[in-house]
């Protein structure tokens, strides 16, 4: 998986952030749109586009997007 | 405090195996009922009742949501003074990720499943005159919550159905009622703490006047909505929250 490709369906899929606006060492924990629902859509997200299951806590202790596509990649690997 | 005495009631409940579930079941027993308790998984039910298992406690596997399933539980049930719908999923999902596959999912237990259970308990005349069914519902039945669309949706179809069965069920003094919980430690807490997160859900709780519940804390309202002493309540919602909705 391209880091891209998820930046691209985490721009797409959170309320409110604008296409570009992501990079892959965003702190995104620290964006003005994340919260508990921006939480709960990453992880429907994963689920939909990548068949990856994570829960809240694994989102949570990612610092930044690469950090994130980390997880995600090792998830898909398994 | 006669009237609040189970003895000599037989009461099914479904989800036995669910925190609130095995508490209501423990709550019915002590106070004097008997109990058929059901689960998807034998194994599961008779690890959660090891202690239990008496002439008072009938463990009962059964899939609540096959058409099928549900027959064969009415076959083999005994004529039942209560009914606590337990059994019940959660699925968190933000609005822009839902499906029509989730909807029926949630729907066919939270709702399906204890309606028609209840109507073909009570057509095949196994609903025995004065007795009480119980809907576990919750409080996203009537307030809303992000990500809770499609479990709201069911909780708050069943409480409507419960209020209509209510009616027509009153002739053959039979009462249906529902229970609205807010957060109750058992697995669904841990379900949402998966999808919300430690920081998220300590945060909830702090919203709570008397912090979330323990399934003992739903239990007792149970087993009084199932007693005598509630006798003249029936069509109604009884919220258990801990002040949650009150603010
Ligand atoms: N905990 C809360 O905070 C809370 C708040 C409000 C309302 N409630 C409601 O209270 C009830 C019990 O909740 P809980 O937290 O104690 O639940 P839980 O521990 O998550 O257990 C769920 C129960 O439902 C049964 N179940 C799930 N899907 C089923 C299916 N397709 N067919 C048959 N049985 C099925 C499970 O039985 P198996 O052993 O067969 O898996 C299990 O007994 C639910 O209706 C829930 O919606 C809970």
């Amino acid at each position: 998986m391209e880091i891209k490709t998820l930046i691209d369906e985490f721009e797409r899929s959170i309320e409110g952030l604008a296409p570009g606006s992501i990079a892959p060492e965003t702190r995104f924990q620290e964006l003005e749109q994340w919260d508990s629902l921006a939480v709960l859509t990453t992880i429907a997200m994963v689920d939909a586009e990548f068949e990856v299951e994570l829960t809240a806590n694994e989102i949570l202790a990612c610092n930044t997007i690469r950090e994130f596509a980390e997880l995600v990649e090792a998830k898909r690997g398994r | 405090m006669a009237l609040f005495d189970l003895t000599g009631k037989t009461v099914l409940v479904t989800g036995a195996t669910s925190g609130i579930g095995r508490a209501v079941c423990r709550g019915v027993l002590e106070a004097g009922g008997a109990v058929v308790a059901t689960g998807r998984d034998g194994k599961r039910l008779d690890g959660v009742f090891e202690d239990a298992v008496s002439e008072q406690f009938r463990p009962v596997v059964a899939d609540l949501v096959a058409p099928a399933g549900r027959e064969e539980l009415v076959r083999e049930l005994p004529s039942l003074d209560g009914i606590v719908h337990c059994a019940g999923a959660l699925d968190l999902a933000p609005a822009s990720f839902l499906s029509s596959k989730k909807l029926r999912a949630l729907e066919a237990i939270n709702y399906e499943a204890p309606v028609l259970l209840t109507t073909a308990l009570f057509k095949a005349g196994k609903l025995n005159p004065g007795g009480s069914v119980v809907f576990v519902a919750s409080v996203t039945g009537f307030s809303g919550a992000k990500g809770h669309v499609l479990y709201a949706g069911s909780k708050g179809a069943l409480i409507a159905a419960g209020r209509s069965l209510a009616i027509e069920l009153a002739s053959k003094r039979i009462r249906v009622n529902s229970l609205a919980p807010g957060m109750v430690r058992s697995g669904m807490v841990e379900q949402a703490a998966g999808a919300l997160g430690d920081e998220a859900m300590a945060a909830h709780e702090a919203e709570y006047p008397l912090g979330f519940g323990e399934p003992e804390d739903v239990a007792w309202p149970v087993v009084f909505l199932l007693s005598d002493a509630s006798r003249w309540v029936t069509g109604t919602t009884l919220v258990c929250d801990g002040g949650f909705t009150a603010r």
